[in-house]
């Protein structure tokens, strides 16, 4: 019974591990705990792919919009000598 | 003016005055969008073009040419990015903008029913300027000591250890509010997609 609980992780911990992950290392325990219950757990799966796709997102995002710069600019070049 | 242009690898800075508005003429758009995409009002990223080219200006001695100008007005924008949201996060009246937040789990720590997470369908997979959109959207409305948090994140290329000295929090701290805010930003991007689908 003992082992069985130390691997079997609640959703709400797992989740809270997959992003604890992605700021520090975890431990090998906890590492084996979470593969053991996203093996079995479809619902964490789809919040682990969700979550990867949101750090991909806030990596690379850059606004597609131009924006009108020409204020600004006037405004900077007055800041700056010349 | 004569704008030097040798050879790429090793780009030379000429002090002339003419040099830094050729910049802000040909960097503030890229500049710009850069920031804006990262924090909430478009004020505020107008402010923090601005002081990167007056701080370019000021330390163009310090510029020795071993990058292109693009990346090194970049790197003073990161500093100047995560100089505002290290203020922001500090910020004690919008620390005080208290989160309710929502229960997602029963007492035995498994998703409630509607909760669980189901994948996302393979369309919005596959439209990412659309993900982008409703990534951006969400951004907006999570609380902004958590954004300054997750902001912190991607921007900095450091020890997350380092960023909780920045932020005079603990690394436990840290990583629960970035995992609270990817958990709204999550919930927030699944109603998105479905407000789309109906």
């Amino acid at each position: 019974m003992g082992i069985i609980h130390t691997l079997l992780l609640s959703c709400k911990k797992a989740v809270a591990l997959l992003d604890q992950g992605t700021v520090v290392p975890l431990s090998p325990i906890e590492r084996l705990q979470l593969r053991v219950h996203m093996g079995i757990c479809k619902g964490c799966g789809a919040y682990k792919h969700q979550s990867e796709l949101i750090d991909h997102l806030l990596e690379n995002r850059s606004r597609a919009e131009a924006f009108d710069t020409k204020a600004l600019e006037e405004r900077i070049n007055l800041r700056l000598p010349g | 003016m004569s704008k030097k242009t040798g050879s790429s690898n090793t780009p030379t800075l000429s002090r002339s005055e003419s040099d830094i508005s050729s910049w802000v003429d040909k960097y503030t758009q890229d500049l710009l969008r850069y920031t804006k995409a990262r924090v909430k009002d478009l004020s505020v990223a107008e402010d923090l073009v601005q002081i990167t080219f007056v701080a370019a200006w000021e330390g163009r001695e310090r510029y020795a040419g071993q990058s292109s100008i693009r990346t090194w007005l970049f790197s003073i924008l990161k500093n100047k990015l995560a100089d505002h949201y290290r203020k922001a996060y500090r910020d004690p009246v919008l620390h005080r903008t208290e989160e309710l937040e929502i229960e997602r789990f029963a007492d035995n720590g498994g998703w409630l029913p509607e909760h669980r997470p189901t994948e996302w369908s393979m369309d919005a997979l596959q439209e990412a300027e659309l993900l982008e959109e409703h990534l951006a959207h969400c951004l907006q409305g999570l609380p902004p000591h958590w954004r300054a948090a997750i902001e912190m994140k991607y921007l900095r290329n450091v020890d997350a250890k380092e960023i909780c000295q920045e932020l005079g929090i603990s690394v436990t701290n840290y990583w629960q509010q970035i995992h609270r805010a990817k958990l709204k930003l999550r919930d927030c991007i699944t109603n998105q997609l479905q407000k789309r689908n109906h």
